[in-house]
């Protein structure tokens, strides 16, 4: 017996974790890379003596309190709301079997907190050193965070021999960690450079202009660096079948991937563009521009993971409806319908309210009737027999889980499809 | 009953460690958030008492204390935050199966208590600095905190509903079909003891602010002492009659396991240590002693909450299925990694003391 499956009209749950989890992801990045910009920048100002860039460094560092601290912040519990409602199953599973990564995880977000807030209160009140130091501490806990989230993100991806040992330390340290850590370092990077042009378009002085563009600049070229190492490591650390779905084998995956390697060369070639060589007229236009284009190149980066993952949640372990692979035998005999936490009372419902609670269960993670991956779109105008062949030959998409359960509610399935596609 | 209770899941988790170890550390996190979610609530309701005053009584001293107290609430906010994040990742591993069940039920209220805070808190930012137009208005932006008030009291609302939820799974299926948070039993009386109880905290949070402050001028310390004292007798008192308002609304299953058992020590103790509390108080007694009992009332009752979650739960923890699994090594990494940090903070707050220039 599992949860109550969750449903909603407004919004789908794939679009709900992915917009959430995207904002997030950005801010998060974003923070990490940004502490080790104020530090360097900090560095240089007490080095040089100027005061200018000083200010500079103290109005990134606002950047950080009032955007990650807040919104960072909120939006990361978001995420384990919304996975915990849409996903109960899986969330559990993760949090069970990661729980000393997640109680490191915040250890490390408590010192994040802790420091960024000393940091920033502290400008122009303590020894120079002892500041500086406290923001190295305030990166490095942040990159230390980055480290964790990360070995269980991948892990979802690529299990790797956890899968047999169940030992902890084997599902962290899994093939696809090491790439998309070092890939997700040069996101840090990447951002921290374009959120500075936030702060340098609001600089008068053409002078610092050109020091902070410059600054940015190398943020820009190192970080794309580690991008385009951590993305190709990453590329050829995940399973062969997979990776040939990436590379032509379904369209829409490869076209994610396509876009996210375009749009972030474009991102890049234009940063270092405007940073370097057009600093002087460096605006707040430019800087929103730089920052959609980040969004959209980091957007594809995660839509490609996400779905590259597909079906699963966990590769090999759960699939991405809930449904863990080692129950398949017993629901293939029992039923889905015994499976599944339904309150009402089952004899209560007719065929196609039975069918629909199998969609729920079973195809509306990934699928909607009418908006997000829309099954009218795939299946109108067929009749419940037809519908019925099409649903058992669903496993054979490379995308898709099998349909589990038995043949009677195959058949609820189908009269539930043809039903809803019938009627607008 | 046998339908109600196959609506909890009942697949079968692994256990990284030891239950007790979650028991404890789950008990103990959740203290430390509580505190700061009193100190936030109680702080914004003590910043509104101080306009109200001043607008009442036209007397300045209370809009500087009010102006005051916004200044430490973002840090009482930011750590309500992330003290959040482990007792709620600890009940997770004890109650998943209840807590994820409840917000599914509740899920559009319970994701939207996400913005509720974001907006609080950018909000109280606002009014902290002075932004946009209220750098004008010297005494203005009220508006401000009594959003941020009701957001918070909304959010608060959430988390307790939520919980009740969890540990009520015979409502869920007719919450499932038709939410109705005033159905959940208890919900009244145990949310305003919640609230009058953050409001007592908070007093002697002021009361300790108003000493440590060495900025402050000696007027408004007083007043600032006063009002925290204050604060905490007459919510106190109130609180004798909501408290036990709220024991008897239990079923009655539930309170004669509570009054007959361990509870009834607590709630005498919590009584007692009350009482003498004030008395110190109206004695001028030593701060010191009346945080410390502040400090153990808070400690009894976040036992008595456990305890009666596991009456709640009893008749359900027998269906949990848990297999061992542990991960001792994995464990040690988070207990160095808490006592590093603890370590770390007491020596940076050191350094910070001695090179303040
Ligand atoms: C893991 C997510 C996932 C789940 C669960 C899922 N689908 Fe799909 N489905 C997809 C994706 C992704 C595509 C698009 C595949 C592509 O791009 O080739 C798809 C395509 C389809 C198609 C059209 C293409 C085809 O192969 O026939 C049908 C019909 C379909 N799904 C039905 C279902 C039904 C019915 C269920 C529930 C029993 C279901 N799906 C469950 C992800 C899912």
């Amino acid at each position: 017996m599992s949860f109550i499956p969750y449903y909603s009209d407004l919004v789908h749950p794939a679009v709900l974790i992915s917009s959430i989890a995207i904002f997030h992801t950005f801010i998060a990045h974003f923070s990490i890379g940004m502490g080790l910009y104020v530090i360097i920048c900090e560095y240089f100002a007490y080095k040089k003596n100027n005061m200018v860039l000083l200010e500079y460094t103290k109005k990134n560092s606002s950047l950080i309190l009032f955007i990650a601290t807040v919104l960072g912040a909120l939006t990361g519990v978001g995420i384990w709301f919304v996975i915990s409602i849409i996903a109960p199953f899986a969330t559990s599973t993760l949090i069970h079997n990661f729980v000393w990564f997640w109680a490191s995880e915040w250890v490390f977000f408590v010192i994040e907190i802790v420091t960024i807030l000393l940091y920033y209160y502290l400008w122009g009140k303590i020894e120079k050193k002892l500041h500086l130091i406290i923001g190295i501490i305030y990166f490095i806990s942040g990159y230390c965070s980055l480290i964790l989230i990360n070995g269980i993100i991948s892990f979802q991806l690529t299990p790797g021999k956890w899968l047999e040992t169940k030992n902890v330390w084997d599902g962290f340290f899994n093939p696809s960690f090491l790439p998309s850590t070092i890939a997700r370092t040069g996101f840090c990077l990447i951002l921290a450079s374009i959120f500075s042009t936030l702060i340098i378009s609001f600089l008068k002085n053409s002078d610092i202009k050109k020091y902070t563009g410059r600054i940015s600049t190398i943020f820009i070229v190192v970080g794309a660096l580690f991008c385009i190492v951590g993305t190709y490591l990453w590329v050829q650390s995940i399973p062969e079948n997979v990776r040939s779905q990436l590379s032509g084998g379904n369209t829409t995956l490869t076209h994610f991937f396509h876009y996210y390697i375009i749009t972030g060369v474009i991102l890049i070639a234009l940063s270092i563009i405007l940073e370097l060589i057009f600093y002087k007229y460096f605006n707040i236009v430019f800087s929103i521009i730089l920052l959609c284009v980040g969004m959209t190149a980091f957007s594809y980066f995660e839509f490609t993971r996400e779905r590259v993952r597909k079906p699963f949640l966990v590769r090999d372990y759960v699939y991405a409806n809930g449904i863990p692979l080692d129950k398949i035998d017993e629901i293939n005999t029992t039923g889905i319908l015994e499976y599944t936490n339904v309150i009402l009372k089952r004899k209560e419902l007719t065929d196609v309210q039975k069918g629909e609670l199998i969609y729920t269960s079973e195809c509306y993670s990934c699928h909607s009737i009418n908006g997000f991956n829309n099954l009218r779109s795939k299946l109108e105008g067929l009749k419940a027999e037809d519908i019925f062949y099409v649903i058992d030959g669903i496993g054979y998409n490379p995308l898709m889980p099998p349909f589990v359960g038995i043949e009677s509610e195959k058949k609820y399935l189908a009269e539930f499809l043809q039903d809803r596609l019938s009627n607008k | 009953m046998l339908n109600t209770i196959a609506v909890v899941p009942n697949y079968t988790e692994m256990l990284t460690a030891p239950a007790v170890i979650f028991q404890f550390l789950y008990v103990f996190t959740f203290l430390l958030h509580i505190i700061f979610v009193n100190l936030t609530l109680g702080g914004i309701f003590s910043i509104l008492l101080c306009k109200y005053i001043y607008k009442t009584y036209n007397d300045s001293v209370y809009n500087s204390i009010a102006h005051d107290l916004s200044f430490i609430n973002t840090y009482n906010i930011s750590l309500t935050v992330t003290t959040a994040i482990a007792p709620l990742l600890f009940i997770q591993i004890l109650y998943d199966k209840f807590f994820y069940s409840s917000s599914i039920i509740i899920a559009y209220y319970w994701l939207s208590i996400i913005f509720a805070i974001i907006i609080a808190y950018y909000f109280n930012y606002i009014y902290k600095y002075k932004l946009f137009y209220l750098k004008f208005r010297i005494a203005g932006g009220t508006i401000f905190m009594v959003i941020v008030f009701i957001l918070f009291l909304y959010t608060t609302f959430m988390l307790v509903s939520n919980t009740l939820l969890s540990v009520n799974p015979e409502i869920w299926k007719e919450q499932y079909k038709n939410i109705n948070f005033l159905n959940i039993p208890t919900i009244i009386p145990r949310y305003l003891h919640f609230l009058i109880g953050s409001i007592a905290l908070n007093g002697i949070f002021i009361c300790i602010y108003s000493k440590a402050r060495k900025s402050l001028n000696e007027n408004i310390k007083t007043k600032m002492f006063i009002l925290g004292k204050n604060m905490f007798i007459y919510a106190t008192l109130l609180q004798f009659i909501v408290g036990f308002w709220f024991l008897f609304s239990h079923k009655k299953m539930i309170w004669l396991n509570i009054v007959q058992g361990y509870g009834l020590i607590l709630i005498i103790l919590t009584v007692l240590f009350s009482l003498y509390i004030i008395y110190l108080f109206i004695k001028n007694g030593s701060l010191l002693l009346i945080t410390i009992f502040g400090i153990l009332t808070l400690i009894l009752m976040v036992i008595l909450r456990r305890l009666t979650e596991v009456y709640y739960l009893e008749p359900y923890l027998k269906n949990l299925k848990f297999v061992s699994h542990y991960q001792f090594s994995a464990l040690a990494m988070f207990l160095i990694l808490f006592i590093i940090m603890l370590v770390l903070f007491a020596y940076l707050f050191k350094c910070i003391h001695k090179n303040r220039i």
